[in-house]
Parts: structure tokens; sequence; C-alpha cells
């Protein structure tokens, strides 16, 4: 079914406004745009390890044999460097499917070395890694990017991780814990403690015509954050209908808890038009004070979902696209990175230089940006060719951040002004 | 100037409507809210209510009787609750997670109760504080902690033969007393990872209570000494001779020196060991962080002398006064806000430190009852409108409606053991920290199902012909009454039922009472059902932006 040719619950509230003229403006405005319109219809997953990721495994210090360690940095025993063509990782018998998955995406795949998160502390390096700023107002990436460009019933669904909503709150939708489906089905009412009957569809439609026309007429004549808030419950209301209406379609009663169901669930509804940006938390213990030896396995697990979803979204018809993974950016990354030394305890301590990676729609693929030395401190970088560079600049999570919502069509400039960009992530830098 | 003569011209246009202030207004503020408004917003804020119908009465007759109402509601048995929420987003106890598994402690209570009491400790603390009209330092200074049965349980406090509930207690472990620093829930919530020294406690202090996080600060690491840390270097005598280090450490360690006692063995056997306090591990800072106790720059010793210097910190009245503004007006206040900071913090310190006078000051300026500003920029920093946190919407469902959406007898709304307090942009205090005063879709659907049931609840009940009791809402109509036959009465229904809810009446052109009496004849025509008819008008009315909205 075409999303254009969808008549939504959504739209009629909106003809019902008196805003008919959108939808007609629509078609037209596309028209000469391509390029850009590209840019805003493309989505993006993301993965967020809770706790800083080693950056090793993304970042390996080996020396020439490949399996002896290099001065500064210890590596995980019984690991050796890994390559699939200019990618370069750290693979081992406790992560075969990082072998897998270079090879067989690593051609779509950049990875980013040496990222300034500004802080040895979770919180403040997640707000880091996510907003580029510690402002408590700042949005984060994805909530940027699901405010801009086109409207879905779900601009951002969180499934688990982070998320930083400042005022675009309205594009959040948090999906954790299966609540929010059981909300949409209305099933939540049935095992209540006073046990409700349930409205039609159809009953439900009219209600909420009634309080979106009330919504109208409350929102008249507000000014600035009062404003604001009228805004989104206007928008929200339309979005809740149109997913109400199209819950069955999306399959969303099906979801399970899993790492690789959710990325799937966030695929589907991708593909369905009902949501741009996602956010998956990683499984596993990633604070590694107490010991690295557990990070293999972790790696592999998580290496093997995404060696699935790559090929799920190479076979799965996209939303604006031919296929899903010309549509959705994967954007894997954690809050810190960890000291190149192991600890007494043979663990890693926060470190402030990270790693992460990023594939799919619009990445550069193939391709190693940014650079640390062997003691693991981020070398100056020229941004528009990630290569070291004494003329260049450290990347900072800023910078990351400014790329990814130039690659979504978001002014980045007006998010972060005078950051430049990261460009040597994009697709033909 | 312009601006100036437009703002006379709306004020006239706006007094024309009846909306004119009776009083003259604080600089910047164009308009008020109309009295009725203004009584919803202060009722809601200080009750987690609407005001009832006679005071909303009360007002329409004299538009200045808003102080006597401030008076009324500071002392309101509902108003203590509302701080306790308010500080909540401070404090952040109430996660609905325990930290120990109570039957270690003997409790058989459910773990969501065992958890929202040791998550109330703090917060009743400062509860009593304003109940009693205490200096507000109090909780920092108190001799005592106010425990209940269970927490008194957990951690092994004596409580009383004979009383029920919160009372006072104390701890008889040796713990200098320090109001809410000395509570172990507290510091259960915010642990010591070993590593880091205590120094998480002491930065969640200095973010509680002097809106001062240092996390927020940006941190830089020179290759020097990122080089002598990766060689094994001592990180305590780096951060001890790095400046960079110290702009943060120099403060940060002599407050974190002083929790050395509530560094707790990790004996999961041993409830008793990893909660109490050991005045004997009180020296273990040396070694472990760069400091000795101290205050910024004071020497200090104890917890006592620690909460001592926090209490006599001016920065401590400045947070409070902070913290109350922003959690009554939904904003973050910046230095445009220095002047009104200012008043009320005048008021605070004023009443020696008298919380419920820094509460009417807040409650009584005109920005707080504003529709208009002069500066349209203003607004952009100022909203008019406010939004309804999800324990207030339960609250005020519950209140019109007699309806509570539970679980296992749990307020959903209240309780996050749901999921639904987040997603209806409230706090979980642990993951969730911040609250969202935007609709989401998400918070669409929670009001969606609550106003569903409820207005179920209500039609059910008040057409049911063998019905005990009033009627809760439709008190002119019955199962058998249609518009057709008697459309006076469906309006005049409609219109009461409006005003009910809502809190303001629909004026005698409002185009709503024909918009829900259309609303009725839509579903009864695909239902054939009065009670699902009129259940529907309800929730209609229960989702009006005028009841998420204040």
């Amino acid at each position: 079914m075409s999303y254009t040719n969808h008549i939504s619950r959504r739209s009629l509230f909106r003809s019902l406004a008196g805003c008919a003229a959108l939808g007609s403006l629509g078609s037209l405005a596309a028209v000469g745009q391509q390029a850009r319109a590209a840019a805003s219809e493309r989505k993006f997953l993301f993965f967020f390890a809770d706790g800083g990721w080693d950056p090793t495994p993304l970042d390996p210090k080996f020396a020439a044999d490949g399996i002896g360690a290099i001065g500064g940095t210890d590596m995980d025993p019984g690991t050796f460097l890994g390559q699939a063509g200019n990618l370069t990782y750290t693979a081992g018998d406790d992560r075969l499917n990082m072998d897998l998955f270079f090879q067989n995406w690593g051609q779509r795949t950049a990875l980013i070395r040496g990222v300034n998160v500004h802080s040895v502390a979770h919180d403040t390096a997640t707000q880091w890694m996510m907003t580029g700023s510690t402002s408590m107002t700042a949005p984060d990436w994805p909530t940027i990017l699901a405010s801009s460009g086109e409207s879905y019933p779900m601009p951002h669904l969180v499934f688990s991780g982070p998320n930083f909503p400042g005022r675009l709150g309205a594009a959040v939708v948090r999906g954790g814990g299966g609540s929010l489906l059981e909300l949409i089905d209305g099933s939540m009412l049935s095992y209540a403690d006073t046990n409700s009957p349930m409205h039609a569809l159809s009953v439900d439609s009219m209600i909420d015509a009634h309080v979106h026309r009330q919504g109208a007429r409350f929102q008249q004549e507000l000014m600035g954050l009062a404003k604001v808030r009228a805004d989104a419950f206007i928008e929200s209301l339309a979005r809740a209908s149109e997913l109400e209406g199209r819950q069955f379609e999306a399959g969303l009663g099906a979801t399970q808890s899993g790492t690789l169901d959710e990325a799937l669930m966030a695929l589907e509804v991708m593909r369905l038009g009902l949501t741009r940006c996602a956010m998956i938390r990683i499984p596993g213990s990633w604070d590694t004070h107490g010991g690295n030896g557990g990070v293999g396995g972790q790696l592999d697990e998580f290496f093997g979902v995404l060696d699935q979803v790559m090929d799920h979204m190479n076979r799965t018809p996209g939303f604006s696209q031919s296929w899903l993974a010309d549509e959705v950016t994967i954007v894997c990354c954690s809050e810190l990175g960890r000291t190149p030394r192991f600890n007494g305890s043979g663990g890693r301590d926060h470190w402030t230089y990270a790693s992460m990676m990023m594939m799919g729609s619009g990445i550069r693929g193939d391709s190693v940006i940014g650079a640390t030395t062997d003691d693991f401190i981020a070398r100056d970088c020229d941004f528009e060719t990630g290569l070291p560079s004494a003329s260049g600049g450290m990347i900072g999570t800023e910078n990351v951040g400014a790329a990814l919502l130039e690659l979504g069509g978001a002014e980045a400039n007006r998010y972060l002004p005078g950051v430049a960009p990261l460009t040597a992530i994009l697709e033909g830098s | 100037m312009k601006r100036t003569i437009l703002a006379i011209a709306l004020s006239a246009i706006l007094t024309s409507c009846g909306q004119a202030p009776t009083t003259a207004l604080d600089e910047g503020v164009i308009d008020r809210l109309s009295p009725r408004q203004q009584l919803i917003r202060l009722s809601i804020d200080l009750r987690g209510i609407h005001p009832s119908e006679d005071d909303l009465k009360a007002i329409d007759a004299d538009p200045d009787s808003y102080a006597q109402f401030v008076d009324q509601y500071l002392y309101d048995p509902l108003f203590l609750g509302q701080m306790e929420d308010l500080y909540n987003i401070v404090v952040r106890t109430r996660t609905g997670d325990a930290w120990y598994d109570p039957e270690m402690a003997g409790l058989t209570q459910p773990y969501f109760e065992v958890a929202e009491s040791v998550g109330s400790e703090p917060l009743k603390l400062i509860a009593h504080v304003i109940d009693q009209d205490l200096p507000f330092s109090e909780i920092l200074l108190a001799d005592y902690t106010i425990a209940n049965e269970v927490v008194a349980d957990m951690w092994g406090l004596e409580y009383p033969d004979g009383l029920e509930g919160w009372q006072k207690l104390t701890y008889d472990d040796g713990r200098p007393m320090a109001g809410v620093l000395s509570t172990t829930s507290l510091w259960t919530r915010y642990p010591s990872a070993g590593l880091n020294a205590n120094r998480h406690r002491a930065n969640n202090l200095s973010r509680m209570f002097l809106c001062d996080d240092y996390l927020t600060r940006p941190v830089t690491f020179t290759e020097a000494q990122i080089a002598e840390l990766s060689d094994g270097g001592d990180a305590n005598e780096v951060i001890a001779t790095t400046p960079a280090c110290q702009s943060c450490h120099s403060t940060l360690d002599p407050i974190a020196a002083h929790f050395f006692g509530f560094w707790w063995e990790a004996d999961p056997e041993d409830m008793a060991a990893m909660t109490s306090y050991n005045p004997g591990d009180e020296g273990l800072y040396a070694g472990q962080t760069s400091g000795q106790p101290g205050w910024y720059g004071q020497p200090t010793g104890t917890l006592r002398d620690l909460a001592t210097a926090l209490a006599n910190d001016e920065r401590f009245y400045d947070c409070t006064v902070q913290t109350v503004v922003e959690g009554l007006t939904q904003r973050t206040t910046t230095d445009f806000d220095w002047n009104l900071m200012q008043a009320h913090k005048d008021a605070f310190v004023g009443s020696n430190l008298n919380f419920r006078e820094l509460v009417r000051s807040v409650v009584s300026s005109d920005s707080y009852l504003a529709t208009q500003f002069e500066d349209p920029a203003s607004h952009e920093r100022i909203p008019v409108v406010k939004t309804v946190s999800p324990r207030q919407m339960s609250a005020i469902i519950k209140d019109k409606t007699n309806f509570v959406l539970a679980y296992d007898g749990l307020d959903a709304l209240k309780y996050n053991d749901m999921g639904l307090v987040v997603l209806d942009g409230g706090i979980d205090g642990q993951f969730i920290t911040n609250r969202t005063y935007e609709p989401t879709v998400s918070s669409m659907f929670v009001q969606e199902r609550l106003a569903q049931a409820a207005g179920f609840r209500v039609a059910t009940n008040d057409l049911n012909p063998l019905r005990e009791g009033d009627a809760i809402l439709l008190k002119s109509v019955d199962v058998n009454s249609n518009p057709t036959d008697d459309l006076p009465a469906f309006q005049a229904q409609i219109r009461s039922l409006h005003q009910d809810l809502t809190g303001v009446p629909l004026a005698a052109d409002a185009p709503q009472v024909a918009e829900l009496v259309a609303l009725w004849k839509q579903i009864f025509s695909v239902t054939s059902s009065a009670t699902t008819s009129w259940a529907g008008v309800i929730a209609a009315v229960l989702r009006d932006p005028a009841i998420l909205f204040y």
C-alpha cells in the first residue's frame, strides 16, 4: 500500500482543521528538490551500548604481525587483527560474527575513531554523544531528525536506550515495556482492576475528531512555549489517531523484546512510513571496570544481529527507496571510550575517546574516519577526508552529530551553530 | 512605544471581555488568567486537583479573593503531596526500586509498596519540615528522619508500638544526624561505585541543593595527563597536581570525603552490613580522594558539619528558590529572571526560610498568572500554558469521576510499574529524570484510554435505573433520554458536564454544545446505546485541552 494513497484519519483531521491546502502542495514541492527530499526521507536506526564500550575492537592496536601488542594499548588476550577491505578490527575466536559482518557489509560500513566525548562520566558523556552539548534543553540527534523533513505518526520510536527530547518531545514515542502497544490496541484496559469496555474504532474516530477541533480552538492566539505545547497536542493527536488506524498493518502486536526483534520492528514501521528514527539499547555489560573478558561475546552477539539486520534491509522494499538498505542509516555508538591499558582487575576504566560505526544509506562505506595514537589519544583529522591532518581538528561528538543532521536534511547550523560537520562520513565525500 | 499602545489597547479589549485584572500588574505582564482559571491553576499546583465548584463560584463573586485561596490551599491536606512530587524531580528517590530484597528485612509487602516507602523517606522529611513551618534548612539539620513501618524494617530503625504511618525516628548506628543527608534511602539511591570514592554522592548533593551539577562541565585531557595515567600513574596524584582537574575536584573531593561512613559492605547475606552507617570508616577518605573533608575551602569534619555549612550557604537558598520556581512554572530560569528570583528569595529569607512563604511568593506573582507579556520574547521563556503531570491527571479524573486506572490496587499514573507514568510524560526518577511538558503520541494514548474507561464508568453508573446513590455527572438525563425528544435537557446536561469536568462554563453561544450533541447522535447511530454514547461524550470532554493544560 502506498503511503501517499493512504487516506488516513490524520489527513481527515487536517481537512477538518481547514488545512486541506497542505495536502495538495506536497507533491509539487517535491519536484525539483529530489536530492534534498532524499535526505529528508532518510531514516535512522540507532544502537546504543549503555555503559561505555571498549573502543579497541573498532580501533585495533596490534604490531605489524597482527598479533602482538604495541606500546600504549593492551589488547584482549587471544585477539588478533581482522581486516575486510579498508576496515581493520579486533578479531578473535569469541567474536566470529564480527568477521562475518565485515566480510558481508564492510563495503557499506564506516568506522569512526577517536571521537572526543568531552567527559568521563556516564550521564554527561551520554548527553554529549547524543546531543553534542550538555544543555538540558538540547534534543538528541534522532529527535531532531524525527522532527525534520516528512511527518510521521511515530517520529522517533525509543524501544530502549537514551533519549533527550529537549523541546521536541512531541516527536518522541517511548515504546519500552510493551505498554505502548497495549495502549494503542486498548487491551491494557481489559486487565485493569476495573474492567472497561472498548469503543469501536469508528467511535474512537468520532471522539478524536471532536478533541482535535477543541485542540485547534485552544491553539489559536497562543505564542512561544504555550504554542509549542498546543501544537504538540494537535500533532500528537493526529499521529496517535493514524497509528491507531494502522496498528494491525504494522503488526505491532507481535513485537518481542530481543534486540533483533526490536530492530526488525523498527525497520517494519520505517518501511510503512510510520517512523523516521528508532533507538535500541545494545544489551550487555559494557562498563567493564571489573574485567574485559565478556566484551568479545557481547560483540559477537551484537554483530550477529547487525548482520541479520543488514540482510533484512537488503531484501526488503523501502518506503521511499527500492530497498530499506538505500533508505536507512544505522548508527552504532556508546557514551564513552575505555582506557587503553587494563586496570588491576583486567578491566578498562572510562576514557574520553570513543569509537563509532555507521552503515547503510548515505554512508561512505569501506572507510575509516579519524584516528588515534598508539596510546589511544585522538589525532587531529581533516573533516572532509577523515584522514589524520596536522591542520585539521579533533573529532567531537558535535561534529559527528552535525554530519548526521546534514545526512538527514535537518538544519545542522540551527542546532549546532558554527560546528563543522564531519562530512567524511557522507557518501560521495 | 507602539507595543505599549498595543498593550493598553489589548488590555482594554480584555477588560471589556470580563478578564480584567483587578489589581496593578507587574512590569511586562499585560494580562492574567481569568479568576476561575487563576484558581484552577493554583489548585492544581498546590493540591493536584481542580477547585470545588463552590470555590470557583466564590472567586467569581469576588475576583480579589485569590490571596485568600492561596492561604487556604497552602494548608490543604493535599499540599504536602504536591511538594513531595515537586522535590522528587530533584531528589529522584521514587524510582520503583527498593534496592534490596525486602524479604531480607522480613517484609512480605508487595515489592512496589516497599519501593515507594523507601523512595519516600527523604521526601517525607522535606514534607514534614514544610508542614511544621520550620526553617527549610531543617531538611539538612534535623536530628531525626521520617519513616514508616516499612522503612523502619528495611533500615533497622526502632518503630514505636502503638503508632502507624510516617513518624519521627532516629538512626542508632552512630551516624551524625544531618536531615536528608543521613537517610539510608538517599544513599542507596546514590551509591558509591567504590572507584568513584563517593564523588557520585558529592555531585548529587551539589546538584540537588546547590543546583550545580559538576557533570555539566566539559572535561579536557592533555596528552601528558593521559600518558601518565596510561603508564599506571596514580589518578589521585594526577588530579591533585593538574589545574584543569582541580577546577572540579578541589571542591568535589572534600565533599565526597564526608560519606565514607556510608561505604557499605557488599555482603549479600547481611542486610544490616549493607545498609548501616560505620563510624569507623569515616577516615577512609585518606588515600581515596585528593581532599580532606571540607566545604569550598572551609575545613569540616563530620557529615553534620557538612550539613551545617550547606544550610548556611547562600547558594542553598538560591537553589531552593530556583527549584520551586522551575517546578511551579514548568520552565528553566535564566539570567532574565534575576529580578523575579530575587523577589522570591527575599520572601523566603525574610520569612526565616519558610517554604510556604516562598510558594506564596511564586504563586502570587503576575508572571505565574500571566496570559500575555508585553515583550513577545517572554513567551519563549515563560509558558502561559502548563501541563498537568500524570499524578495530577489521575487525581483530577478521580475527583471528577471516581475512576482510577489501577492494576493490583496501584494507580497506574502514580506508580510507574506499568510504564504509563513515563509514557504520559512523567519521570521514573532513574532513567527518565525530566518531565516532558509537550504532549506526545504516547501521552495521547494514555489520556485516551483513561478518559475512555472513566467515561464508561460514569455512564454505566449514572444511567443505571437501579443505581444506588446520586449520579456522578449525568444528573439531567436517563438511559431513555435522547436529543430529538428533549433537546433543551440534553443541552443543559452537556453544559453542566463541561463545567463540572473543566471548571469553566461554556459561553451562551459556544459551538461545543451543538458539537457534543452531534457527537452523541453520531455514536448512537452506530451503537444504539445511550450508555456508550454518553461514555463517548464524557471521554471527549475529559480529553479536552482544558483538562490537560491549565
